[in-house]
Order: structure tokens, then sequence, then C-alpha cells
């Protein structure tokens, strides 16, 4: 109901516009995902981008999404999960089964995020573009505010494009509700930043193949968190958040490679590396076909294969943990994911100008017994 | 460490093998600067790094939410502030 209602109100918007400005597109989007624990995530987005003038180019956007999720019961060990922002307990102990008991599961739960952006790309000369970007990400417990700038120009020829940037993000996390029986209280100051370092180096390599570097690095400050915070009971009946260290680093290298197939088809090859200051070492490899089915008909195929290792504090107790940080969180632990992911993509004519309908079924599986689902539908027109 | 370097290695096998083969059907005149008018195949919307990037932003919420590891996907940086 809510992306009907913003749907009215963009074309609205769009016929005022039309008459002022030369190329329009707009676009949405939505997304459902569901996974084997309960997850699930709607997502819905729209996006508006126009030309101010022969070199510059606005885009405007905004989109809700909303996680709905419960923890699956009282379970054995450190396993279960909840997406809800509370603190959730885990009972070590099996006779805590009984629905009765105060360890009982969390109630499921609905959280939903908005977000918002503008940016603002000027060419100031042949293949030299400078883009500035705001975005926010607004829910109650959790709130997001990123500015960022990026350059992109030529080195040595036409063919080699060198990219910079930068953003910073500035993140008020409200403290969690935990229940009566948790002793630990979060800190005064629950607020955190990142900064990040962005390198690109574009190659073309021949007519019909072209090579990208990719090169990011960030570091955190602050209160940091997962998305999903959890409480474990230890084996001893004690109580352990997670904590995590106050200060994180990292560093991601990737590499993207396009080759022209035959007469209409497109291989892209992605490699990325990636470490960090909590020990995390991931890396992953993927491979996508694009091709043209028809004139106005694309279809795509992709592979995915991911790695990682845990962090250096992650671990089912909170005993022994070095330097009194914790987290049983599954996203810090180590683990192999598998995604295959179809798509396809059709050109069509929508309120007088050419737009695009495409659809996207993706699958995941992480071998930590996570496995889930993504079905994607997604309009889009230009005008 | 060695599945990393067994990862970038056969990446970059499978990158020579491809270009190598790439320029084999490609004339002498295709060495050196690409120039504007040449470059209808690198321009295609399939042959973009990121063909669709509400698609790839996308993504980085799932793998955000999934995986450990932050960046180096060529879409917006700076996280998608979702938490």
């Amino acid at each position: 109901m809510q992306l009907v209602g913003v749907f009215t109100i963009l074309i609205m918007a769009f016929v005022m516009a039309k008459q002022i400005f030369a190329e329009q597109y707009i676009a949405f989007k939505s997304l459902n995902f569901k996974d084997s624990k309960k997850i699930d995530i709607w997502e819905g987005l729209v996006l508006y981008k126009t030309d101010l003038s022969t070199h510059t180019q606005m885009t405007v956007q905004y989109g809700l999404d909303s996680v709905t999720s419960a923890s699956f019961g009282v379970v054995s060990g450190v396993s279960g999960a909840s997406a809800s922002a509370s603190a959730i307990r885990i009972s070590d102990d099996e006779e805590d089964d009984d629905e009765d008991s105060e360890y009982t599961a969390s109630e499921r739960s609905t959280k939903t995020r908005q977000q918002a952006g503008l940016s603002i790309t000027h060419a100031f000369a042949p293949d030299v573009k400078g883009t500035s970007s705001v975005r926010m990400s607004y829910k109650t417990d959790y709130q997001s505010y990123i500015a960022g700038q990026t350059i992109t120009f030529p080195i040595a020829g036409p063919n080699t494009i060198l990219g910079v940037g930068g953003y910073y993000t500035q993140n008020n996390n409200n403290p969690l509700v935990t229940t009566t029986n948790v002793q630990l209280e979060p800190p005064s100051d629950t607020d955190s930043t990142r900064v990040t370092v962005i390198g690109s180096l574009e190659h073309v390599l021949s007519r019909k193949s072209k090579l990208k570097f990719l090169a990011e690095g960030f570091e955190d400050k602050g209160y940091l968190s997962t998305g999903y915070q959890r409480v474990t009971i230890t084996s001893d009946d004690s109580e352990a958040l997670e904590v995590l260290p106050s200060t994180r680093t990292g560093l991601a290298l990737s590499m993207i490679y396009s080759q022209w197939l035959f007469d209409s088809a497109a291989l892209h090859l992605r490699g990325r590396v990636y470490q960090d200051s909590y020990d995390i070492n991931a890396y992953s490899l993927d491979a996508q076909i694009m091709k043209y089915l028809a004139e106005d008909l694309v279809g795509d195929v992709r592979l995915r294969y991911y790695t990682q290792s845990s962090a250096s504090f992650f671990g089912e107790s909170f005993v022994n943990m070095p330097d009194g940080f914790f987290t049983n969180h599954p996203a810090l632990s180590q683990f192999n994911a598998y995604q295959a992911t179809a798509g396809i993509k059709k050109e069509v004519e929508w309120f007088g100008g050419d737009g695009a309908i495409s659809a996207v079924v993706s699958f995941y599986y992480a071998d930590l017994d996570y496995n889930f689902g993504t079905l994607m539908l997604g309009y889009e027109t230009t005008f | 460490m060695i599945r990393m370097l067994i990862v970038l290695v056969t990446l970059g096998v499978s990158i020579v093998g491809v270009t190598a083969a790439d320029l084999q059907t490609t004339s002498s005149s295709d060495s050196g600067t690409i120039q504007f008018f040449d470059k209808g195949y690198l321009n295609d919307p399939i042959m973009q790094f990121e063909s669709d990037p509400l698609r790839s932003a996308l993504d980085q919420h799932i793998f955000g939410i999934r995986e450990g590891s932050i960046g180096g996907y060529d879409s917006a940086g700076g996280s998608c502030g979702c938490n």
C-alpha cells in the first residue's frame, strides 16, 4: 500500500517536471526476501533521475524496507537469531524448551526503515565527472546519515580512468531494549562514525574487453554492533551481551573483468579479497553472463562463491574471550556461501516513453545452516 | 590464504586467456588507443561494470545482513545505513 502511495505521488511530480527538463528517468523496485529462519524483508524503492543541464544530472531516491522476524524459540547451544533490535535470550539448557520458562522466544516483530538520497553528477570535461551525494536511513532505533564525494578523470589517455572518493557516515544507535534479567547496560554514547576512502582504476584492454580495479578502505569508531545483537546464557548461567571493539578498520580489493562474447553476450568476472582488524579474512569470486535473447530482451545468470574466517572474538561462550570482546553472531562466524542468480529484463513502452521491466530470482546458501531465497521484481521506465 | 591465492590466480589466468583469445580475433588496428567511435561494444548496456545499480544496492543490503566483510563491491560507498 505504501508503494502505491509513493508511486501516485511521484507520477504527479513527474507530470509537473516533464515540461521543465529534457531527459527524465523513473524507476520502481520491489524486493521480497525470505529465509528458512523466518526472517522476512520487503523493500520498495523509487528513483527519479533528470538532467538539470547538458552537463549536470540529478538523482533522487526514496525507499522503504521492513524486516519482520522472530527468534525460533529456545534452542540448545548458541544457534538461533532474531532480526529484531531487541536483545534476545538463548538458553544452553534443553530443559528450557518449556514455553512457560522465562527463556521463551521473543515475539515476532516488524521494523520499518525509510531511506532517501540525493546525488548530483557534473561533467567538467569529457571523462571528467564529479558526484556529490547525501543519503539518510531512518528507523526508530537506528539512523544513518551519509555524505560522499567522488571524481573520475582520465590518465595516460582516454582509455584509462582513475577514480577517487570518500564518504562520511554518522550512525545514531539508540540503546537496545533488554529483558529485565539482563544486567548489562549499553554505554551512554551509542553513536558511531565511518570514514570510507575509495580508489578505482578502469582500463580498456581492447574493443571488446575492459578491466577495473577497486580498493575500498574504512574505519569505524564508536559503539559498534551487528544488526542483530544476541544475549547468550553461558554454561555457568551468566549472561553475555555482544561486545565489539570500538574501532574497526578494513580493506577490500576487487577486480572486475568484462568481455564481449560472440555477437550478443557479455561475461563479467569479479574477484574480491578482504581483511579487517576483527581478523576476518574473506574473499569472493563470481561470474556473470548477460545475453540478448531478443532485440529488447536480456537474460543473465550469475554464480557467486564467498568464504570468510571468523572474528577473533567469535565464540559460543563468553568464557576466555580475548580483551573482553565477544560475539556469536553468524555474520562474524566462519562460513562458505554460494549464490545463484537469474534475471531477465525486457524493454517496453510505458507512459509514452521507453522503459523496461526486470525480474530477478536469487538463491543464497551458507553452510552455517542458513539458506534463503530472494525474489525481486522491478519496473523501470525512461522518458 | 592459500585459497585466496588460488582464487586470484584462477581469475588472472582466466582474464589472460580470454583477452588473448579476443586480441587474436581482432585486427592489428585494435592495438593502442581505442577511439570513442570504436567503443560500441564497450558502451553497450550489458558491458557496463554495474549494469543495474539498484540491483547491486539491494544485493549489498542482503550481503550486509549475512556477511561480515564490508566494501569493495563497486556500488555507493559509506554503507547502506541499514543496521
